[in-house]
């Protein structure tokens, strides 16, 4: 019977689906997770504080350009500086998704460093499976917003070409 | 006997492979776009210096500066681009490490793979940490 277990349960490197990281590939990754941690970390604050700028300015010279319309000064068109206002406050609105957006993979990213350095510290497959979970959803969304700016290139240089055969022909 | 500290089991295999497929895509769009980007700078550099820049006989002087700093902003730009380059390089060495070490099995590939990602995260921060820097000092 202990013949028999000893031959059915397999080491690491004898199994050919499940396969170890040795020490040299932990030491690697381990690095990777602090970088990535340094920067979700930075990232994040970065991202939060450009996004109270634009809400907290925005709504102040938004504001501001209301009330320069509502007082009806001399020689400014107050229709046309409550429109600016209210387009104004739409862009800014506008970059602070674009910006909350931004904060997704920073959360991925920091999530893959904390479960991949809390795996290696207590040696947890789980743990380490969840973080490579994080990095595949990290490196998706990376994908994808490369996708999209090829995407929006690609029709920039086909209007720029469009432009010109027409500027051409005039 | 190897001694192998973590083991990867095939959820990790298939999260490796999908990070390691999106790594090339991202690594091969970041290629095109710098390649847009030098190819659109060329371009606009072969139109001004056919169409613009006139220099009258008193700005001569002025040519020969601003033909040093054309100069040194084409070899700024190529050392930039040679860099990003070489940072996009680890990416796909990343993933093409990845998979061909989960594919055959071969741990010493996916240390290599994990090695390349480590690079990469490294010029990562530390561009990081210049951005960083400049922000702060763009205050001032």
């Amino acid at each position: 019977m202990e013949n028999y277990q000893q031959e059915t349960v397999a080491t690491p490197e004898q199994n050919l689906f499940n396969f170890g990281i040795e020490h040299q590939g932990l030491e690697y990754l381990k690095s990777s997770a602090k970088w990535e941690k340094f920067m979700a970390i930075v990232g994040i604050i970065w991202i939060s504080i450009a996004i109270l700028f634009l809400v907290f300015g925005g709504s102040f010279l938004s504001t501001f350009m209301m009330s320069q319309s509502m007082r009806g000064l001399e020689g400014v068109d107050g229709t046309s500086t409550a429109l600016a206002g209210g387009i104004m406050t739409g862009v800014f609105i506008f970059y602070a998704l674009l910006l909350a957006v931004l904060l997704i993979p920073n959360i991925y990213r920091l999530k893959f460093a904390n479960n991949c350095i809390r795996a290696i510290a207590s040696s947890d497959t789980e743990m380490l499976t969840k973080s490579f979970k994080n990095l595949r959803v990290y490196s998706t969304f990376w994908g994808i917003l490369t996708i999209i700016t090829l995407s929006i290139y690609a029709f920039m240089i086909v209007f720029l070409l469009i432009g010109m055969a027409t500027y051409a022909t005039v | 006997m190897q001694q192998f500290d973590l083991e990867i089991d095939e959820r990790s295999k298939a999260n490796l492979l999908l990070a390691a497929h999106w790594a090339k895509n991202i690594a091969i769009g970041s290629y095109v776009i710098i390649g847009i980007i030098v190819l659109g700078s060329i371009f606009y550099g072969i139109k001004n210096s056919l169409f613009g820049n006139h220099f009258t006989n008193s700005q001569l002087g002025s040519v020969f500066e601003n033909g040093i700093l054309s100069v040194s902003l084409i070899l700024f730009f190529a050392i930039l681009c040679f860099v990003l380059i070489v940072y996009i390089n680890l990416l796909l060495k990343f993933s093409k490490k990845v998979v061909s070490g989960i594919n055959n099995n071969d741990i010493t590939e996916i240390t290599d793979g994990f090695r390349n990602l480590k690079s990469y995260f490294l010029i990562t921060g530390i561009l990081m940490i210049l951005g960083l820097i400049a922000d702060i000092f763009s205050f001032f």
